[in-house]
């Protein structure tokens, strides 16, 4: 079995925990908590018949990446950024956010994840896009469960 | 002249209400309407309940910001008189946590002593007693022998579990191994000494012992108290295995080293093996 860290991480309130609780227990709560320092959990998944170990480090919200601990960085095989589709103040500080975590992770995979899709329609999606200064991954809903899976499951994909 | 006059304005008039009568009777309508406060009410309450609706499907997008910085504001500016309001109380939780503490602690020692003194045997309890020992002090002496309970090697920053062993199989060993690296990182993060990293965790009964290596750690949860010569011990005993075992491991580069090692790490730390 193959075992790899994956780092949860992007300004507060854009929906860590729950992409987290979502992929690893497919719940969702419309309560808001923040989450105080780290929480660890793990999630086996099949890849090409491989079973890969995919251990999931939700870290604490911050405004800027350069704020969180490096040490909750290291070892990490790959990184998911999460910006709120539906709060600019979230995605404002993406561009030196990712160049920082290239600085300190140069071997790992980055995904650039907009959640809340939900909040959203098509349209308003369209027209962020044109003006998103980088090109995002891919786009979730914690609350539906839309594409949380094969987030995960094309980043293991992409990190084996 | 008078009379031209006065016929002229008597026209007027008459043209006046002619062309003003569709308006005066709008306004006599909209005077009654405001002067009668129930047919005004029927009027005007489906548009404001209407904006109210609308206000409150509204508010928590158009006002989050706003009220979040006044919430924040208010907090800051309120941090004494809400340490104030809450010290009372998480002092009685303190109290009230530590007395019930206390009595399963009294319970469990109770308990222990009358389990204990159902399997001395009449030789036991006479020989005690012609040595000058007594009973508690014999039970209290055995009732606290430190043992391991699980032990965790852990690859040092990614927090992946190498290898495990356990008196009982435990389910979240992979999330304890990551919390307990999160836990690691954020110690050694937060008071940034060089070269010194977190090697004891302690709560309640049981202690954490972890011994640091370049790439991995290893973890040894123990139960009872564990003396300074104890830990020291169990220590040596680690760098022992890792030496003899861990190190030959990797120069093979076996692929089921973790089943290996687990299986190496419950037959020398958990089965046969007292502090």
């Amino acid at each position: 079995m193959i075992s790899k860290k994956i780092i949860l991480t992007g300004s507060f309130g854009v929906g860590k925990t729950s992409l987290f609780n979502r992929f690893i227990e497919n719940k969702f709560d419309e309560k808001y908590m923040t989450t105080i320092g780290v929480k660890v959990n793990k999630k086996s998944v099949f890849i090409e018949g491989n079973e890969v170990a995919l251990l999931l480090w939700d870290i604490a919200g911050e405004i800027s990446q350069d704020k969180v601990p490096t040490s909750y960085f290291l070892g990490a095989a790959g990184v998911v950024y999460v910006f709120d589709l539906s709060r600019p103040l979230t995605f404002q500080n993406i561009v030196s956010d990712l160049t920082y975590l290239k600085s300190i992770l140069p071997y790992s995979v980055v995904r650039v994840v907009g959640n809340k899709k939900d909040l959203l329609t098509e349209d308003q999606i369209s027209r962020l896009e044109t003006e998103f200064p980088i090109k995002w991954h891919a786009l979730t809903s914690a609350k539906t469960g839309e594409n949380v899976e094969d987030l995960f499951l094309n980043l293991a994909t992409e990190m084996i | 002249m008078k009379n031209g006059q006065i016929s002229e304005s008597v026209m007027l008039d008459q043209l006046r209400s002619v062309l003003l009568h569709d308006d005066r009777a709008d306004v006599r309508r909209l005077q009654n309407l405001l002067d009668d406060p129930a047919q005004l009410s029927e009027k005007i309450s489906p548009i404001l309940e209407q904006r109210l609706e609308l206000m409150r499907q509204n508010f928590p997008k158009e006002y989050e910001m706003v009220v979040d910085k006044l919430i924040q504001e208010r907090l800051k500016n309120s941090q004494e008189q809400l340490i104030e309001v809450i010290y009372p109380v998480l002092g009685a939780m303190v109290r009230k946590y530590i007395e019930h503490q206390f009595q399963i602690l009294k319970e469990s020692i109770e308990a222990q002593i009358r389990a204990m003194q159902n399997r001395l045997n009449f030789w036991q309890k006479m020989k005690m007693r012609w040595a000058g020992v007594s009973e508690s002090d014999l039970i209290l002496a055995g009732s606290d022998v430190p043992r391991v309970h699980e032990i965790y090697l852990v690859e040092r920053h990614s927090g992946i579990l190498l290898a495990h062993a356990a008196v009982q199989e435990n389910l979240e060993k992979e999330a304890i191994a990551g919390m307990l690296t999160a836990i690691k990182s954020f110690v050694e993060d937060a008071f940034q000494r060089e070269n010194e990293e977190l090697d004891y965790i302690s709560y309640q009964n049981y202690k954490i012992l972890v011994e640091n290596y370049r790439s991995f750690y290893l973890a040894a949860l123990v139960e009872g108290s564990v003396s300074a010569n104890e830990r020291a011990m169990l220590a040596e005993k680690l760098h022992a295995f890792i030496f003899r075992e861990y190190y030959t491991f990797n120069q093979k580069q076996d692929e089921n080293v973790g089943e290996r090692l687990s299986g190496l790490l419950a037959e020398t730390f958990i089965q046969n093996y007292e502090l």
